[in-house]
């Protein structure tokens, strides 16, 4: 049975200040099966855990108690370092997905190498340039044609754009999306949410994304938890989450 | 005219100490102090060696491994000893000041009468000063060389990235502490091959001749920044070390001029505020300019 899931989180909990008057559990005995294929919505409001639960899964927060298995091996103890060779990542802020000061083709070919050992061989930039734009033109084709700017002449759209292929450039067992279009003006963070789903399904990526866009967790993914004081207040999968309206959605909010 | 050319080659030499500390500085992000021992460490651990009769190429190649282990130290106060980068520092070189005084025994050793990397048969042939430069040049054309091709592996890559943005190094599964040790390593170990290189050609290593030399690191590096703008990260390596060679140059003159060599670490600090502000200053001055500009089309 746990074969056919890719990750499974028993009991999780993560607690900070413990001992202390101060005492917060912000994730409360969270028990979630993550099957290879789903693409999850994960809703909640500020402080529900989301982001402390994606943290949990990318090994940038060790959990408090419970048990993280991937492909039947506890993981709960793998640094975010070790981890980073199967699981990726797209964070909220555009600024922390890239090398500022390196160009997009080297940025491309750090990622391009995500999780691998890094030896004292040259880094053939040149022969990966075609690769390269063929995964930007895929995504956000303007960047294609910009692969020796340096990241920081980019805009936060482009950035954002770049920090998506580079986490899928190598397919990853599990990609974490934490909110990645949410820093974007509309019309970027349409595009690049459309492009997401695109990719995300054409390479059949196992995804975890986490929205504040009720209308992007009905349209977007094929499971879709709601977060609350840091338990998994519902899980709509399959049929059950295509039947949902934004009326039943809204009233879970109220 | 001899004034020049031994300021030319003792720039070549103390751009080595730019080198490293532009790792560390530009590349890591991070100001480590940990140079101010290193250099003095380089200095007493070749004289050192050579006094006691090891080869001298030897023995700067061993000042080298000492100044890579003194930033070993420092590496491993931050990332294992959670301590700021800054006094992480600051802690190591106090330490090496006693280091230094076990290694060489007394505070000031000399090299007199001693061979020394520069007493190689076609240095010897060339006239007085040229041999500084000629070593100088050489020495920086090999470390410059060495540090691009590092630069430009997939571990180096790796250690740029770190650099630059540490939360998407850990990410792409690239481990910042580890770059910090290999960094902090490398940047000094440079920086103990500097002492060593010119503790050999004034002749003596003496334990209080680190002080200051952070601020002459970071001297050539800025003075490159600001006459050598919008450089690749090679042509940078290389514009540091003459960039070292202006700041000598600089010196001299202000000695020609009939200040005193009592004031020079009040003179060094002076060129490097000045040349750091000068951006800003100039931001100011361009605005101006633009205005200026404004008030003529209308």
């Amino acid at each position: 049975m746990t074969s056919q899931n890719l990750l499974e989180l028993t009991d999780l909990e993560v607690v900070v200040g413990r001992g202390t008057s101060e005492e917060n559990k912000i994730l409360g005995k969270l028990s979630l099966k993550i099957k290879p294929g789903d693409f999850i919505c994960l809703l909640g409001g500020n402080g529900a855990g989301k982001s402390t639960l994606l943290n949990v899964l990318a090994g940038a927060i060790q959990p408090t108690s419970g048990q993280i298995l991937h492909a039947g091996k506890d993981i709960s103890k793998e640094s975010e370092v070790k981890r980073s060779s199967y699981i990726a990542r797209v964070f909220q802020d555009p600024k922390l997905g890239t090398a500022p000061r390196m160009t997009v083709a080297e940025n491309l070919l750090l990622a391009a190498k995500r999780g691998q050992k890094r030896g004292l061989k040259l880094r053939r930039l040149k022969e990966n340039i075609p690769a390269f734009k063929k995964a930007l033109e895929k995504v956000n084709p303007d960047l294609a044609g910009k692969l020796d700017l340096p990241v920081d002449q980019l805009s936060g759209g482009q950035r954002q754009a770049l920090s998506f292929v580079m986490a899928t450039y190598n397919k990853p067992e599990l990609l974490l999306l934490d909110e990645h279009t949410a820093a974007l003006d509309p019309r970027s963070s349409r595009k690049l949410m459309e492009a997401t789903d695109e990719q995300i399904r054409a390479k059949k990526i196992t995804a975890v994304m986490i929205t504040h866009h009720m209308e992007d967790a009905l349209k977007y993914g094929n499971r879709l938890l709601v977060l609350d004081h840091g338990q998994i207040s519902h899980d709509y999968q399959g049929q059950a989450k295509q039947d949902l309206t934004l009326q039943d959605l809204a009233a879970l909010f109220d | 005219m001899n004034l020049i050319v031994s300021a030319i080659g003792q720039g070549f030499l103390w751009g080595l100490l730019g080198l490293g500390l532009f790792l560390s500085f530009r590349i890591m992000n991070t100001t480590d102090m940990t140079v101010e021992g290193t250099f003095p460490l380089g200095a007493a651990v070749s004289v050192s060696l050579i006094v006691q009769g090891t080869n001298p190429f030897l023995a700067t190649l061993a000042a080298f491994g000492a100044g890579a282990l003194a930033g070993l130290v420092t590496a491993l106060l931050i990332t294992k000893g959670r301590i700021p980068s800054l006094l992480a520092g600051i802690l190591t070189m106090t330490g090496i000041y006693s280091i230094d005084l076990m290694v060489m025994g007394k505070s000031n050793v000399s090299l007199l009468g001693k061979k020394t990397i520069y007493s190689l048969p076609f240095l010897q042939k060339l006239p007085q000063y040229f041999d500084s430069v000629a070593a100088g040049t050489i020495l920086m054309v090999l470390v410059t060389c060495v540090l691009i091709w590092f630069l430009s592996t997939d571990f180096g890559q790796a250690f740029i990235a770190t650099g630059d943005n540490p939360q998407m190094a850990k990410s792409q599964g690239i481990s910042p502490q580890q770059m910090t040790v290999a960094g902090l390593m490398i940047s000094n170990g440079l920086v103990g091959l500097c002492g060593a290189a010119v503790a050999q050609i004034n002749g003596y290593a003496d334990v209080n001749m680190g002080m200051g030399t952070i601020v002459i690191a970071l001297a050539s590096i800025i003075i490159s920044e600001v006459v050598f703008r919008n450089l690749g990260l090679a042509s940078r390596l290389f514009a540091v070390s003459l960039g070292s060679i202006i700041y000598r140059l600089l010196l001299l003159a202000v000695l020609q001029v009939g200040l005193s060599s009592n004031n020079l670490n009040l003179i060094s600090s002076l060129v490097l505020a000045a040349c750091m502000m000068l951006p800003q200053v100039e931001e100011k001055l361009r605005l101006k300019q633009t205005f200026m500009k404004g008030f003529k089309h209308d």
